[in-house]
């Protein structure tokens, strides 16, 4: 009986460690060729070759359908650049350039990965010509209850949303992680109520 | 009493060195148990992860290639993190039932189309620069049909090119991004117009022999080896 019970206590040691370490791996890790400019992140090498069976793994459970090298770069960020959750009731701020390809899009997704489509337009995102841009080329965008910036799409949610930047006819070969500003900054409103948290 | 003592310590010190090595011995066995149970998790994750794409976008049972159309922003709670903004066509297939054609002709300042296996990796892709007469032919085929096609002196179309995958279920999608509202009709038309069905191929011999010329006259016939799914034979491109 001693041994039986021992027998069965390893196993199920086994199988949780197991488990738990294949999901953390899968799930918290980033696989290898994940590119992070600020708050956002891409995958640089998704080809069937070159994946390892981790960045299998993490776009099998993800659920994602990436781009292929020839369309362009996906960029996902869950944050601002200052580590705060993206929650459209505190207004979330888009600033700056997308220097890394000429046509772009944005969308917003809820938590679970899925478009949020939008009461006014009915579309589920932006692209590079719906928005208007500065003098020097960048653009400001708000997402929130009220119109904040020159650009700004409606929306009031206290969930936590994603930001999805698809870049077309681009390219992230020689972009360096460092460089912040070749991708739009994303802050939030911390003076709104429940924002400073 | 000093015997007693010395008697009762030994089996006492014994047991604990027994107790250590046995910790240590299931201590060993949970490690490499749980590795193996990490890598069957880590290699099957990708099966299991799509087991609702195989069932939604791909039935079980489907096997001829099929193509299926989403809108811009509709919810397809099987592609997350998707671009919400291009409108969107996929073709599914299954590779065991031979190669498979997708092409199409899109007028927008952007389209694409990009090949995937079935746990979502990108296998191949071009977008509208690399199209001839503004169409972009694609087709898919595992390796050794590939191989096989090559040695039976197959002929294929001359504007199309080939995607070699291993895995026999994928995904084709073919993704336009109208970039004014006005567009968007007639990007959805052409998307719904995309083709997606079985490659066929043309087979030109190396050698004419004395009876391969007298068939000349004769009616074509199929050529090719037997793993070869046997093709129409259609008009070169």
């Amino acid at each position: 009986m001693p041994r039986f019970l021992w027998i069965v206590s390893v196993v199920l040691s086994a199988v949780v460690l197991g488990a738990s370490t294949a999901i953390w791996a899968t799930q918290t890790l980033r696989p290898t060729g994940m590119v992070k400019v600020g708050p956002w992140e891409a995958l640089r090498a998704v080809g069937d070759t070159a994946a390892d069976p981790y960045v299998h793994a993490f776009i099998a459970s993800s659920g994602q359908l990436p781009l292929g090298s020839a369309e362009g770069v996906r960029f996902i960020a869950w944050q601002t650049n200052s580590g705060r959750a993206l929650v459209a009731n505190c207004s979330i701020q888009v600033s700056g350039t997308v220097d890394v390809g000429r046509l772009w899009t944005l969308s917003i997704t809820r938590a679970d990965g899925t478009a949020v489509v939008l009461s006014g337009t009915g579309q589920a995102g932006l692209h590079s010509q719906d928005v208007v841009y500065n003098a020097d080329g960048s653009f400001d965008l708000s997402i929130g209850p009220t119109p904040d910036a020159l650009n700004a799409v409606l929306l009031r949610s206290p969930a936590q949303l994603s930001l999805i930047l698809s870049v077309y006819d681009g390219s992230i070969s020689n972009l360096a992680e460092d460089s912040e500003t070749a991708l739009p900054q994303l802050s939030i409103d911390r003076t709104r109520p429940g924002c400073n948290a | 009493m000093t015997d007693t003592f010395q008697t009762s310590s030994a089996p006492r010190k014994a047991s604990a060195r027994q107790s250590i090595n046995r910790f240590y011995g299931w201590a060993g066995l949970v490690v490499m148990g749980a590795a193996i149970v990490h890598v069957i998790i880590v290699f099957a994750l990708p099966s299991i992860g799509r087991a609702v794409l195989i069932e939604t976008v791909i039935p079980p049972d489907e096997t001829v290639p099929r193509l299926y159309t989403f809108d811009a922003g509709e919810p397809l709670p099987n592609f997350r993190y998707a671009d919400a903004r291009t409108d969107s066509v996929y073709c599914s297939f299954d590779l065991r039932d031979g190669a498979v054609r997708v092409s199409g002709d899109v007028e927008v300042p952007f389209w694409s189309i990009s090949v995937h296996t079935l746990s979502g990796l990108v296998v191949g892709s071009v977008n509208h620069n690399a199209a001839t007469g503004g169409r972009l032919d694609l087709i898919v085929m595992r390796p050794s049909l590939a191989r096989d096609l090559a040695e039976a002196g197959a002929e294929l179309p001359r504007d199309s090119l080939v995607v070699e995958m291993d895995g026999p279920i994928g995904l084709a999608r073919v993704s336009g991004l109208a970039t004014y509202e006005a567009l968007r009709p007639q990007l959805r038309a052409d998307l719904a117009e995309t083709e997606c069905m079985p490659a066929t191929f043309t087979f030109t011999r190396f050698e004419d022999t004395p009876a391969e010329i007298e068939e000349e006259e004769a009616p074509l016939r199929r050529l090719g080896p037997p793993s070869v799914p046997q093709p129409a034979v259609r008009p070169n491109f």
